[in-house]
């Protein structure tokens, strides 16, 4: 049930109703509880049962953090915790990785140990950061434990961000929770505003995009330099309009519950930077990393060199969170070096002199987006070997003739993706259509018969799912 | 009740406003119209496609793609082209249809002889349409040729299938032609308003209800997780069924009315990432039985492939589609009127 299918549009209505027409606020808990429950069990039923695990582990383990007075039973509390989630997400996710590299590595000694036939739960990565960081929370007494062990499973399993995010942070999280539950006119408009928003960068970018993307990441041997470099500017789109439109239907979808969901995107594209890239995209996974794993490191604190060591770490951790290949792990190690060269130029270079035109700014804003557009060439690939393979054919370091695939989808889109992102922040800034004025119908209705008329029928899954 | 006539006026100021885009840029059809003898043909007007591919054409009385047909000139050579949507090419601009370029191609040859080519292509007709309209086009258009375009997807869906206008049944050993005469669409929302609703048709004549209904149809259609590869399932099928009694049926047929005059033409469909993988059951029953009943048949199979081998273009596909997929782009249109051009020299020589 993704947010862009007919059946969510029904489950979400449903959902929406039960909520006008209950009274109680921990009625309405309860029915978002049991909701995102049926969200996740939509999937498959048997991971609802880890879900359960993982939040009644780290409920309980919440609840001894915060009422031990020894740190050191406090660390084991903590330490138990996160060694049971990271565990679980190892199993899940990284075990038949291992496994497989542990294959190559002992390949000469003729040792070959069979891959598990593991399923991986959809969103494990995102639901297993959220309830670390809850604990972590705890530990270093930013948060309190939730009131209520529901208080909890609602935050873990609320449905608009189970799958992919954003990543909740339980201080601001919790809070909303034990308010009251009030469904408001003003807010189902708003997030409906926000929601269509997401349909239009999923629907009518991301989906006739991946028309393009798909195949020629699939035989990229067929296609000519040309048609890679096109491929992979689409896929930037792609995967920015797939996961900023998810984010934006989670964030309207809250909305219209009553719930704030922070922001996860910032017009990334514009930024003339990676450090800059990295505040703009996927911020609330950024602002995790930073927070849990780049701060504990000892962030910048224990100088120069250490804080450049820190980021690479960080980074390389984020790719590997992204998923069990190597192919991540380059990327996030590429990502992690680019910060510290941006790292390492501000501070010999920007803080001593000033450079300020357009013209530098241009340059800065064309590497950072052509590093980027690289760099999610691996991200894309279905191994390493095919990405080593497109990156020669793109520098022309082989024979780069091919299929000559000059797709209108990405001239289409274009335009489309700046005016979704002008209407984004204008609608963050507060521009908000009344949906019960003519101006308001008439646009919800041009922007759905558009969906309608123009949008491929072949609904593609979020990116982000599987990770 | 203020919000409900808002709304409304909301609703259909939203749908006009696309109407008005649609119509200007992207899909535009004539609409149909009824024909005693060809049945339910385009109306005379303007069609625009851009699902794949782009052209901006003129439709004339007999449902065709080009202007009027003149009377017959005394040295007049006419060649009339049969097909389906890869004939009639909608995808590609007027002058680039493998019709015209065979045109021109022979114009230059032959400069002492009028040369006129005819486009009959119709979307979704099949040889059951030729054979049975066959004495209309040999009066009406009085051809000297008639190239008739075939693929696979004639007999393995078009053909046989029931809800178009003229298909064929299995008849014991044999097969009958059948033509139904109160036929309203092979639509499947088209149908449902001509037959249920037959005051709403006049709905039809918009594009928003056209393009949005069959989108809708098609996403209800489309269930999530879905992946298989309709070329697959198509091959799946077309290797699962025995259709060479079909296609002895059919060229005999076709022989028996349009006698030498006829050419049939094949339209191959490749898998380009494997020109290894043999040819389609239906080609290599077309080869025999046109060898049988001496019928002229040309097959630019080679043509496609040294071209795609020396130009790395596929000959289908465009490029708000994918290439290699779907219809005839211009390339391919090229290599058919070059193969058709070399066919006919020899003939026109004659």
């Amino acid at each position: 049930m993704i947010f862009s299918s007919i059946e969510y549009f029904i489950f979400f209505v449903v959902v929406l109703l039960l909520m006008i027409l209950v009274k109680s606020s921990s009625v309405k808990r309860a029915i978002l509880v049991g909701a995102s429950y049926y969200f996740y069990a939509y999937w498959n039923y048997r991971f609802i049962f880890l879900m359960l695990a993982l939040t009644f582990v780290n409920y309980y383990a919440g609840l001894k953090i915060e009422a031990s007075k020894d740190t050191k039973e406090k660390n084991r509390w903590l330490t138990a915790s996160i060694i049971f989630d990271l565990g679980l997400l190892g199993f899940f996710k990284y075990l038949n990785f291992f496994i497989g590299s542990a294959n190559v590595i002992f390949n000469p000694l003729n040792i070959q140990l069979p891959l598990l036939g593991i399923i991986l739960p959809i969103g494990i990565s995102f639901i297993t950061f959220e309830v670390i960081s809850y604990t972590i929370d705890i530990y270093r007494g930013v948060n309190k434990s939730a009131k209520s062990f529901w208080d909890f499973a609602l935050l873990v399993a609320f449905f608009p961000h189970l799958i992919a995010g954003p990543i909740l942070k339980p201080k601001q999280f919790l809070p909303e929770i034990r308010h009251d539950i009030i469904i408001r006119r003003k807010n189902v408009s708003y997030g409906i505003q926000i929601f269509l928003l997401g349909l239009v960068r999923k629907l009518f970018i991301a989906d006739r995009l991946a028309l393009f993307v798909d195949p020629v990441f699939a035989e990229p041997g067929d296609y000519s330099a040309i048609t890679l470099w096109l491929a992979v500017i689409a896929y930037a789109m792609q995967i920015y309009c797939d996961f900023c439109g998810y984010t934006d239907m989670a964030i309207g979808s809250a909305k219209c519950l009553g719930f704030d969901i922070p922001k996860n995107f910032d017009i990334p594209y514009i930024s003339q930077s990676v450090t800059e890239f990295w505040r703009r995209w996927h911020i609330s996974l950024s602002s995790w990393l930073r927070d849990y794993l780049y701060i504990p490191l000892g962030g910048n604190r224990k100088g120069k060199q250490r804080q450049y060591i820190n980021l690479l770490i960080t980074m390389l951790l984020g790719g590997l969170w992204h998923g069990a290949s190597w192919n991540f792990v380059v990327w996030g190690g590429l990502h992690g070096t680019a910060l510290v060269i941006h790292k390492i130029y501000t501070d010999n270079v920007q803080s001593r002199y000033t450079i300020k035109s357009w013209l530098y700014n241009w340059f800065a804003w064309f590497v950072t987006l052509t590093f980027i557009c690289i760099t999610w060439v691996l991200f894309r690939s279905t191994n390493f070997s095919v990405s080593l393979y497109m990156l020669k054919k793109m520098f022309y370091l082989i024979d780069p003739v091919g299929i000559n695939w000059y797709a209108t989808s990405l001239l289409l889109c274009l335009p489309v993706l700046i005016l979704t992102d002008f209407f984004g922040k204008k609608l963050t800034q507060g521009l908000k259509l009344r949906l019960t004025t003519f101006r308001g119908i008439f646009f919800i209705f041009f922007v759905i018969f558009g969906l309608i008329l123009l949008a491929p029928h072949n609904s593609s899954p979020f990116i982000y799912f599987q990770f | 009740m203020k919000v409900i006539i808002k709304s409304l006026l909301g609703m259909i100021c939203a749908l006009l406003l696309w109407e008005v885009i649609l119509e200007n840029t992207l899909e535009h059809s004539p609409g149909f119209t009824h024909h005693p003898i060809l049945g339910r043909i385009n109306k005379p007007g303007i069609a625009m496609e851009a699902v794949e591919g782009f052209s901006r054409t003129r439709i004339n009385s007999l449902g065709m793609r080009g202007g009027e047909i003149l009377p017959k000139a005394k040295n007049e050579y006419r060649i009339l082209c049969l097909g389906d949507s890869y004939t009639k090419a909608l995808h590609v601009s007027d002058d680039r249809t493998f019709a015209e370029l065979l045109q021109k191609k022979l114009r230059s040859l032959y400069k002492s002889k009028l040369i006129n080519t005819i486009n009959g292509g119709r979307d979704g007709a099949s040889p059951a349409y030729y054979i049975q309209l066959a004495s209309f086009y040999n009066s009406t258009i009085q051809p000297d040729a008639v190239v008739v375009e075939i693929n696979d997807v004639d007999f393995v869906d078009f053909m046989v299938d029931q809800k178009k206008q003229f298909h064929v049944v299995k008849e014991n050993n044999t097969f009958k032609p059948v033509y139904i005469k109160n036929f309203s669409s092979d639509n499947a929302l088209s149908k449902v308003i001509l037959n249920k609703f037959p005051q709403l048709s006049f709905l039809l004549e918009y594009s928003v209800v056209r393009v949005g209904g069959e989108n809708l149809r098609k996403s209800f259609a489309t269930k999530e997780g879905n992946t298989e590869n309709p070329n697959q399932k198509f091959k799946k099928v077309l290797e699962s069924q025995n259709y060479q009694p079909l296609v002895d049926w059919t060229v005999q047929q076709l022989k028996n009315k349009y006698k030498e005059k006829l050419v049939i033409l094949y339209l191959p469909f490749f898998d380009y990432q494997n020109f290894n993988a043999r040819e389609s059951p239906i080609e290599n029953s077309l080869k025999a039985i046109t060898k049988k009943y001496e019928v002229n048949f040309v097959d630019p199979r080679q043509d496609f492939i040294e071209s795609y081998q020396l130009h790395h273009q596929p000959a289908y596909g465009f490029n708000n589609t994918t290439p290699g997929i779907g219809h005839m782009n211009e390339i391919g249109h090229e290599i058919i009127a070059d193969s058709l051009a070399d066919f006919f020299k020899e003939r026109i020589a004659e």
